[in-house]
């Protein structure tokens, strides 16, 4: 057996058990080290150049990451977020002589309705204000919808949640709107666009 | 008007209607000497009577009532905003810098930024059924018949109805007189207001007609006889 040989072996058997108990130890010993040596050197060469066309997006902590895949996988749910179960429509200016609820939308052609979609999960509770909520048209010639920037403390949920957004006629005819919260299906809605 | 320069530097600050939310201000500007809206700012001295108010438009607020057919130019003034509006029914009004109302009916316009929809206005669109012609030299008066002296000048503007309801936007009518030799007809290309002029030196009758769109209106102009004038200016009975 040469020597390496010999330092093979000995490392195959020895640094799985080795490890565990060295990692503890060396880490926080290392590191104190290493960061003052590495960050003063690298940090003034990269930034600049970085900056101002990558712009770094914040990163959650690993360990943070790790937690919620682990959640994730424990609880057998493709994501962390809870499902939708129906959504509540607010209207925040007049519906034009129209209907707009979860059931129905009537509106004229070429009215403009502003509208706060709120999502409510199985157990009936409102969801999170981070909830992405998104509403998809079956015939985009019929019904228009548009994300609008509002607040208002007068319809449920946190008045800055992301959740306005204008329903407007473009043409006479019949779709559907689907509505959706963390990508997953709400409610799918008949929308009628009546002559002006 | 002396006063209306002093206006506009008083109240330039303060201009358009406000959005349905209340999150910006839709202003209005016409797209053409036609729109009766913007007469007190092409033709100052007729500015009175049937002339929307002062105050409205120096505020560019946007008329209550827009003629099926005309065109305009709305921008949309907020924070950050993109300036330009968007139809919500482009069959109802076109889009781009000049809207083109094609539809009646009441049609929103979305003022945008960054493809977010920051406010909205709604917009009454409606078709003419009539012409409205006043004489705004003199009494800003209704009109269907005029009596002239020879030599004499008249102004008439033409406007689109809906009943008594002036509509407003660039609808550009044209003129015609039956006789050019009795009445003679000066008009700016696209202006709605034409300067008559009595050509004929003894008595004479015309048909000034004004049509816009399919709606043709007509005015009948007598010439009034000069010796009757130079008699009246003569003092005879």
């Amino acid at each position: 057996m040469t020597r390496s040989h010999a330092y093979q072996a000995l490392r195959s058997t020895l640094w799985p058990t080795l490890w565990p108990t060295l990692r503890p130890t060396l880490r926080p010993t290392l590191r104190p080290t290493l960061r003052p040596t590495l960050r003063p050197t690298l940090r003034p060469t990269l930034r600049p150049t970085l900056r101002p066309t990558l712009r770094p997006t914040p990163r959650p902590p690993l360990g943070l990451v790790a937690g919620l895949v682990l959640l994730s996988m424990g609880s057998g749910c493709s994501g962390c977020e809870p499902r939708v179960d129906h959504f509540r429509i607010c209207t925040v200016s007049s519906v034009q002589g129209g209907v707009v609820t979860p059931d129905e939308i009537r509106i004229r052609q070429g009215a403009v309705v502003a509208v706060k979609l709120i999502p409510f999960d199985k157990e009936g509770k409102l969801m999170e204000e981070t909830t992405m909520v998104s509403a998809y048209v079956g015939h985009a010639g019929i019904l228009g919808v548009s994300q609008l920037d509002y607040q208002t403390e007068a319809c449920q949920g946190a008045a800055d949640a992301p959740w306005y957004f204008v329903f407007f006629g473009i043409a006479t005819g019949e779709t559907t709107l689907t509505l959706h919260a963390n990508g997953s299906d709400g409610a799918q809605i008949p929308v009628i666009v009546t002559a002006p | 008007m002396s006063r209306y320069p002093v206006w506009v530097l008083v109240l330039a600050a303060c201009s358009g209607s406000p959005g349905e939310l209340g999150q910006g201000d839709f202003e209005y500007y016409c797209a053409g000497l036609g729109d009766p809206y913007c007469d007190c700012e092409d033709h100052p001295d007729f500015c009175s009577g049937s002339s929307p108010a002062i105050e409205q438009i120096l505020y560019s607020r946007v008329p209550s009532a827009l003629a099926v057919g005309a065109t305009f130019q709305v921008r949309f003034d907020a924070p950050d905003a993109d300036h330009e509006v968007v139809s919500a029914s482009p069959d109802m009004l076109s889009d781009g810098l000049d809207l083109q109302a094609l539809m009646a009916g009441e049609v929103g316009i979305m003022g945008l930024s960054q493809g977010w929809v920051i406010d909205f206005l709604h917009l009454n669109l409606v078709i003419p059924t009539g012409v409205r012609v006043d004489r705004v030299d003199r009494s800003d008066s209704r009109v269907t018949s005029l009596q002239m002296d020879p030599g004499e000048t008249a102004w008439l503007r033409a406007m689109p109805v809906s009943g008594s309801q002036i509509l407003y936007g660039h609808l550009p009518c044209t003129w015609s007189t039956s006789s050019a030799t009795a009445i003679g007809l000066q008009v700016d290309g696209g202006d709605n207001v034409v300067a008559l002029t009595a050509l004929a030196t003894g008595p004479a009758t015309a048909t000034v007609s004004v049509t816009l769109g399919a709606l043709t209106v007509p005015v009948t102009v007598t010439v009034t006889d000069a010796s009757d004038l130079a008699a009246w200016q003569g003092g005879a009975p």
